[in-house]
C-alpha cells in the first residue's frame, strides 16, 4: 500500500511559499500518508510549515512517499505538479 | 497608574476597557477539567474554520476583481498555514493530555513555530513570523469571543484599547466606544481621525499600555491633556469629573457661535467644509455650519462594502445620499485612496515593503480600469443636480490627471448612451500631496477646476518621514518655512488660473496655523467637523491684511522655530538672500 519515487525540482523559484502552498493543498486531498524530502530532510506534505522548511530551491533532488489507499494517485498527481512547475512558468 | 500619550480628539471620558489585540499576555490560560475537553477541542476547531472561511471569502473577492494570481496567492499561503496538520495536531493535544484551555494550547504551539522561524538564518522565514502572528491573533480573537463582543461589549461604556486600531476594528464599535487609546499611532492614523469625527476623546502613542490594562478596568481618557489613568482614585475621579463639565460648556459656547458667517474682521469670507469617512457624520456638519464637504474618503465605503467591492448602485446612492445632505452647497468625493496604513494592503501589493510609497490611490484605480468605470460612473450618477465634484488622489504627473479624466470621459460616455443624467460640468480636482505635483502645480492648473492640498501626505513625503511613526513626531512640522512657500507657490498657481485651493488635510483644523495660511492665499479649508467650531471663531477674529503681513514674515524663515516664534510675536530676522538663479524665493524676499 505504498509507493515511491523521486523528481527533480525544475521551476526558477523552487518550493517558495505559493508552490508550498500548491503542494500541501494537493496532498491535502489524498487520504494517503505523504511524506517529501530533500536528501537532507523529511516533511509532511500536507504541512506547509514542513514543507516551506525543506527550503528547496531550483535543482533539488525530492523524494516522495505515499503511503494509504490512494498513494499511485497521489504520487501521480504531485510529480504532474512538480513537472508543470506549478502551473508557473 | 498614569500614563501620557498624545492627545489626538478632544475631550474627557470616564470607561471601562476595552482591549482588542489579542497579547501574549492577554491569552487567558487556565487547566480544564476532564468533562470540558471536548468543548475544548471544538472551540479551538471553529475558530480555526471561521478564520479560514473568512480568509477563503476575501480570497474569493480578491479573486474576483484581481488580474493576476499573484494578489490572491497570498491568501492562499495563509489558508495552507491556518491548515497545518502541526499546529492542529500539537493543540488538540496540549488540550487533551496537558488539560490546558484551547486560547493558551494554541498560543503555546504557535509559540514553537515561531521560535524555529524567528532564529532561522534564512530571512525569508524570518519574515514569515509576521503572517503567522497575524494569522494566530485572528484565530485567537475567534476563540475569546470578540468577534461577538463586538457588537455589545460585556464593559459599560466601552473605551478600546488596543496596540493599533484598524478601520475594520473599529467599525463594529463606532456608536458603542467612548474613548480610544492605543499604544502607537498619532494625530492623523486612522484612530485619530475617526475619533475625532465621533467626538469621542483619544490617546495614542504610549508604548507598553497593553500590559498594565486588564479587561474591564476603570480608566479616564483625557483627550485634551493626553492623560490615560487606569484604576483612578475616589480624587482623580472627581476632579475629571469636574474638568468634563468644563469642557462640556465650553464646547456648548462654540457651537452657538457656529451659526454665524465664517468672515474675517475686514469682511474677507473664508470658506470652511467638512472631512467625512462616513454618512453619519454629516448630522454635525449642518450644525457646525459647515458649507458643505471639502473630502468624502471614498476608501470608507469600499471598507463597509468588504470583502465585495462596492456596486455602482451602491457608489450612486452613497454619493447621492451625501450631495443631497448638503445641497446646495458642493460634496467633493475623492476617488479610491487605498494604501498606506489602509486596509487591503494585502489586495493591492503583498509584497511591497514600503507601501506609502507603492501602488496606491491613483495609480492603483488607473491600472485597475474597470474598477474605477464602476466608481466613476457611481460618482457622475451623483451629480445629476450639480453640486458634486470629483477629486483624484496621488496625483503626481500630469499624464496621470489625463488618464483619469479619460477615464471619466469614459464613464459619460456610457451613462449617456444609457440615458442615465448626470452633470457633464462636473467640477474635477486633484489632491496636491506630493512634492513633485506641489512643485510642478502650474502645468496641472489649467486642467482642473480646483486643488485641495492634501497636508497630512505632503509633508510626509516633503519630510521624508512617516507619518505613523511616533518616534518622529518632530519632524511632521506644518511650521517649516519650505512647507508654507510651497503652499504659496501652489496657491499662486491656482490663483493665475482663477481656480480655488484649499487645504483638506489635518493641519487645516489647527486654528494657530489658519492665519499663515489664508496669508499664503489660501480661502478654503476642509477639515474633521469637530474642529471647525474653533476655527470658525479664529477666522471671525482675524484681519485679513494682518494674515498676509504676517505670511510675508514667516516664509522669511529658514527655520519652523522661527515660524513657531513669529506666531507667538517676536519678529524674524532679516536674512540676506543671494538670488540664486534657480531658487523659488522670490526677488524682493
Amino acid at each position: 500500500m505504498a509507493s515511491s519515487t523521486e523528481i527533480t525540482l525544475k521551476n526558477k523559484l523552487g518550493l517558495h511559499a505559493r508552490a508550498a502552498a500548491k503542494l500541501v493543498n494537493l496532498a491535502g486531498k489524498y487520504h494517503s500518508h505523504i511524506t517529501i524530502s530533500t536528501p537532507q530532510l523529511c516533511a509532511d506534505a500536507k504541512s506547509i510549515l514542513g514543507v516551506l522548511t525543506l527550503a528547496a530551491g531550483k535543482d533539488t533532488l525530492l523524494r516522495i512517499e505515499a503511503d494509504g489507499p490512494d498513494h499511485g494517485e497521489a504520487i501521480d498527481s504531485i510529480v504532474e505538479l512538480i513537472e508543470g512547475k506549478f502551473g508557473e512558468e | 497608574m498614569r500614563f501620557k500619550g498624545t492627545p489626538v480628539s478632544q475631550g474627557i471620558t470616564i470607561g471601562h476597557a476595552h482591549p482588542l489585540d489579542v497579547e501574549d499576555a492577554l491569552v487567558p490560560s487556565y487547566e480544564i477539567e476532564e468533562s470540558a475537553v471536548d468543548a475544548e477541542v471544538s472551540k479551538f476547531n471553529t475558530a480555526l474554520n471561521r478564520t479560514i472561511d473568512e480568509l477563503s471569502a476575501v480570497k474569493d473577492a480578491a479573486a474576483e476583481n484581481a488580474e493576476s494570481d499573484e494578489m490572491t496567492a497570498i491568501f492562499d499561503v495563509h489558508i495552507a498555514m491556518l491548515k497545518d496538520p502541526g499546529i492542529k495536531r500539537n493543540t488538540i493535544s496540549k488540550i487533551i493530555t496537558e488539560r490546558k484551555n484551547a486560547e493558551s494550547a494554541f498560543s503555546a504551539s504557535i509559540k514553537s513555530v515561531l521560535d524555529i522561524l524567528e532564529n532561522s538564518p534564512d530571512h525569508y522565514f524570518r519574515e514569515r513570523v509576521v503572517d503567522i502572528r497575524d494569522l494566530a491573533q485572528k484565530v485567537q480573537s475567534h476563540m475569546m469571543g470578540l468577534e461577538q463582543a463586538a457588537s455589545a461589549s460585556p464593559f459599560r461604556d466601552p473605551i478600546l484599547v488596543a496596540s493599533q486600531l484598524s478601520p475594520s476594528q473599529t467599525g463594529p464599535f463606532q456608536d458603542l466606544a467612548k474613548g480610544f487609546v492605543t499604544e502607537h499611532g498619532a494625530r492623523t492614523s486612522h484612530t485619530a481621525i475617526l475619533a475625532r469625527s465621533l467626538r469621542i476623546p483619544a490617546v495614542v502613542g504610549i508604548p507598553g499600555l497593553m500590559h498594565s490594562i486588564s479587561p474591564g478596568d476603570e480608566i479616564i481618557v483625557d483627550g485634551l491633556e493626553g492623560e490615560v489613568i487606569v484604576k483612578p482614585s475616589e480624587e482623580e475621579k472627581a476632579h475629571y469629573i469636574e474638568k468634563m463639565k468644563a469642557f462640556r460648556e465650553y464646547h456648548e459656547k462654540l457651537v452657538q457661535e457656529a451659526k454665524k458667517v465664517s468672515r474675517t474682521v475686514d469682511g474677507h469670507h473664508i470658506r470652511l467644509k467638512v472631512n467625512i469617512d462616513f454618512e453619519e457624520e454629516l448630522k454635525n456638519c449642518a450644525e457646525f455650519g459647515a458649507e458643505g464637504v471639502g473630502l468624502y474618503r471614498s476608501e470608507f465605503l469600499y471598507l463597509q462594502c468588504a470583502p465585495n467591492l462596492p456596486s455602482e448602485e451602491e457608489h450612486a446612492a452613497y454619493y447621492t445620499r451625501i450631495a443631497e445632505a448638503v445641497y446646495p452647497h458642493r460634496a467633493t468625493i475623492r476617488t479610491l485612496d487605498l494604501g498606506g496604513e489602509k486596509y487591503f494592503q494585502e489586495i493591492l501589493e503583498p509584497k511591497a515593503v514600503n507601501p506609502v510609497l507603492g501602488l496606491r490611490a491613483i495609480r492603483f484605480s488607473l491600472r485597475h480600469w474597470e474598477m474605477f468605470q464602476t466608481q466613476l460612473r457611481g460618482i457622475l450618477r451623483a451629480s445629476y443636480k450639480k453640486n458634486v465634484s470629483v477629486m483624484f488622489p496621488m496625483v503626481s504627473m500630469l499624464e496621470e490627471l489625463q488618464m483619469a479624466r479619460a477615464a471619466l470621459s469614459e464613464a459619460m460616455d456610457s451613462l449617456r448612451r444609457d440615458s442615465v443624467p448626470f452633470d457633464p460640468d462636473i467640477q474635477v480636482g486633484i489632491m496636491v500631496e506630493i512634492p513633485v505635483c506641489a512643485l510642478n502645480a502650474e502645468a496641472f492648473a489649467p486642467y482642473c477646476d480646483f486643488f485641495s492640498i492634501g497636508s497630512n501626505d505632503l509633508i510626509q513625503y516633503l519630510m521624508a518621514i512617516d507619518r505613523n511613526n511616533e518616534s518622529m513626531a518632530d519632524y511632521y512640522d506644518p511650521h517649516h518655512p519650505a512647507f508654507l512657500r510651497l503652499l504659496g507657490s501652489v496657491a499662486e498657481a491656482a490663483k493665475s488660473r482663477k481656480i480655488p485651493v484649499s487645504i483638506c488635510g489635518e493641519v487645516a483644523s489647527d486654528p494657530n496655523l489658519i492665519p499663515l495660511f489664508i496669508g499664503l492665499g489660501i480661502e478654503e479649508f476642509s477639515m474633521t467637523p469637530e474642529a471647525l467650531l474653533e476655527v470658525k471663531a479664529k477666522v471671525r477674529s482675524l484681519s485679513f491684511k494682518e494674515c498676509h503681513k504676517l505670511a510675508a514674515q514667516a516664509v522669511k524663515a529658514w527655520t519652523g522655530t522661527e515660524v513657531k516664534n513669529l506666531l507667538m510675536g517676536r519678529p524674524i530676522k532679516e536674512k540676506k538672500f543671494l538670488g540664486l538663479k534657480w531658487s523659488k524665493g522670490k526677488s524682493d524676499g
